[in-house]
């Protein structure tokens, strides 16, 4: 594998971190925006593949 | 006896806007003006121009068989004398004359050679002997890269020139006649070209796809002259060559993402030579502006991509998909590979709605300016055991890279910058090749990959950082969309992975993204050894 673009880390630390800041009030709002957007694109994804039946019927006449 | 049989086999002229008119008037039965005032004409002789032609070679006495099922399908059963026999133009930029071409033809060699004149082709146009649509087959050969073009919907178009083979890389086009197929008919013909050679199917002339369109779903109107098709009928020309029809809603007025949702569909199946078809109402902004109801179709043959962007939609999520500014389409009434560019102009609806727009080639009424184009739907083809689109992939990354996002939100930016994805459906030879080709894994974990079986048609999503390639996710784009469709992912960044492997380990932040779109690949990070 070539060179890493992520520099040395304790990786030991960098749990405990993200740990204690999922659990903090700031880390419970940021993880509930996160999954919400992601929710609300799946959403949006799926509503595109569910095209109104009578838009199917219009002529493409040009 | 008719004209057929009085020209000679072949002719050569130096190309010029004159003789390129000239030739169209002499090869066909339409009137001077008829061609002349064609913008599918002047279109196709700028096009010839700045792919720097200098000679055309007149081919008569051509057989087309396109042109053949049509003209038994309808030509023949006219009263008047209509020629079944074409004429094909054969397009070069290196000069030639009549003598060196004889010489060619005569000795196999000396001073004009097959090589020679396969390096020098551009392709070649098959023009109709009839009143004013004319323009039959055509293959001419793409614009320059550039570093921004890509034409991913090309194959090779072998010709055979009096024993001489030559072959050009290019999409068929051809004009809707309004007699065997409008723009509908002319999209399908041109996309399948492509996928009978993707997915192996028979390629059906205009006439046949009209017919199978409406078999099933009759037209009040008579079929032929036809005047149109309506989605479903193109979908069901589509399912007639075994394949699956999937309808893309891009209307830009109900999707607020529009830009994102069309520019990534578009891009996913582009990238992994699967076309498409584009239908969209025109705008026509002379005073006063008018809103065309009836749609337009037409087949999705390209792109180009800007590379001094950020490619990132509002909610910072990056994705190579967002760097695509235009598009080239074949559109049966302005030209193949025609441009229509995503440049955020927007225009107001009937109903007071402001929205996205992208520009064409098609002129106002006043012939001041040139109409736009509001996206409608968008209608892919795919192979039947291809169950996983794009929708449903899309989300798994989107909220993967949230997942990232939250080691920065976090404090940690320096351990995972902003990754760009790379999504697209691709085929497991491709991949692999690809893989060989990259060079970034060595020893038993290339071994693995490449020794690995995956299925035919997988979707790809590729993680880079400063145009270097992270990690591959793979997904199986023939299994269910409520299984776990992720097959595996391939590591080229050991520390990246690592990371990614560490945080994934984190309950208290993974199991909040437990169940939503995504979590499988979380998961697997989670079971991998650090």
């Amino acid at each position: 594998m070539k060179k890493s673009i992520v520099p040395v880390v304790d990786l030991d630390k960098l749990s405990t971190d993200v740990s204690t800041w999922a659990a903090s009030p700031e880390g419970q709002e940021a993880i509930r925006i996160a999954i919400k957007d992601s929710l609300d694109v799946a959403e949006l994804f799926r509503e595109s593949r569910t095209v109104d039946q009578k838009r199917l019927h219009e002529p493409v006449t040009l | 006896m008719s004209k057929v049989h009085e020209d000679p086999p072949f002719e050569i002229y130096r190309f010029s806007k004159d003789t390129f008119k000239e030739l169209l008037v002499r090869k066909s039965i339409a009137a001077p003006r008829d061609v002349s005032n064609k913008p599918l004409v002047v279109y196709l002789w700028e096009y010839l121009d700045k792919l720097h032609t200098k000679t055309i070679l007149v081919e008569n006495n051509y057989i087309d068989r396109d042109y053949l099922e049509d003209f038994a399908g309808y030509y023949v059963r006219c009263f008047k004398y209509y020629e079944k026999v074409c004429c094909r133009l054969h397009f070069f930029c290196n000069e030639f004359n009549d003598i060196e071409f004889d010489s060619l033809i005569s000795h196999g060699n000396f001073p004009l050679t097959p090589g020679l004149l396969q390096y020098s082709y551009l392709g070649f146009l098959v023009v109709k002997r009839l009143p004013k649509k004319f323009i039959g087959r055509t293959c001419l050969k793409t614009y320059p890269s550039e570093g921004r073009r890509d034409y991913p919907i090309t194959r090779e178009n072998n010709v055979n020139l009096f024993g001489i083979p030559l072959s050009i890389s290019s999409l068929a086009f051809q004009e809707q006649d309004r007699v065997a197929s409008a723009c509908a008919t002319s999209a399908l013909w041109s996309v399948f070209q492509k996928t009978s050679n993707l997915f192996n199917h028979q390629i059906l002339s205009p006439v046949e796809i009209t017919k199978v369109a409406t078999t099933h779903l009759p037209i009040t109107n008579r079929v032929f002259p036809n005047k149109g098709l309506s989605i479903y009928q193109m979908a069901q020309a589509i399912q007639a060559v075994n394949l699956e029809p999937v309808e893309v809603d891009v209307k830009p007025q109900k999707k607020p993402y529009f830009e994102y949702l069309i520019k990534g569909n578009l891009y996913a199946y582009l990238h992994g030579g699967v076309p498409l078809i584009m239908t969209f109402n025109l705008f026509d902004s002379s005073s006063p502006s008018t809103f065309v109801n009836d749609l337009h179709a037409v087949a999705v043959t390209g792109f180009s991509v800007d590379n001094t962007v950020v490619p990132a939609d509002d909610k910072g999520f990056r994705s190579r998909a967002y760097r695509l500014n235009k598009i080239y389409v074949h559109d049966d009434q302005v030209g193949p590979f025609a441009r229509m560019v995503f440049d955020g102009n927007k225009v107001t609806l009937p109903d007071g709605d402001v929205v996205d727009s992208l520009s064409t080639s098609w002129f106002n009424q006043d012939q001041k300016g040139k109409r736009r184009a509001v996206p409608n739907i968008v209608l892919i083809p795919l192979y039947h055991k291809m169950r996983i689109t794009y929708d449903i992939v899309y989300p798994e990354i989107y909220n993967f890279d949230k997942f990232i996002k939250t080691v920065i939100i976090s404090g940690h930016e320096k351990l995972t910058q902003e990754f760009e994805w790379d999504i697209y459906v691709t085929t497991v030879n491709h991949l692999k090749n690809n893989i060989s080709e990259l060079g970034l894994i060595y020893g038993d974990l290339r071994k693995n990959v490449l020794l690995k079986s995956m299925p035919r048609f997988i979707w790809r999503a590729t993680a880079y950082f400063d145009g270097k390639p992270l990690l591959d996710i793979i997904f199986d784009a023939t299994d269910i969309e409520h299984g776990v469709f992720l097959h595996c992912i391939v590591e080229y960044d050991i520390f990246v992975s690592n990371v990614l492997k560490q945080i994934s380990r984190v309950d208290a932040l993974a199991r909040q993204f437990e169940g939503t779109p995504g979590w499988a690949i979380i998961e697997w990070f989670r079971a991998q050894p650090l």
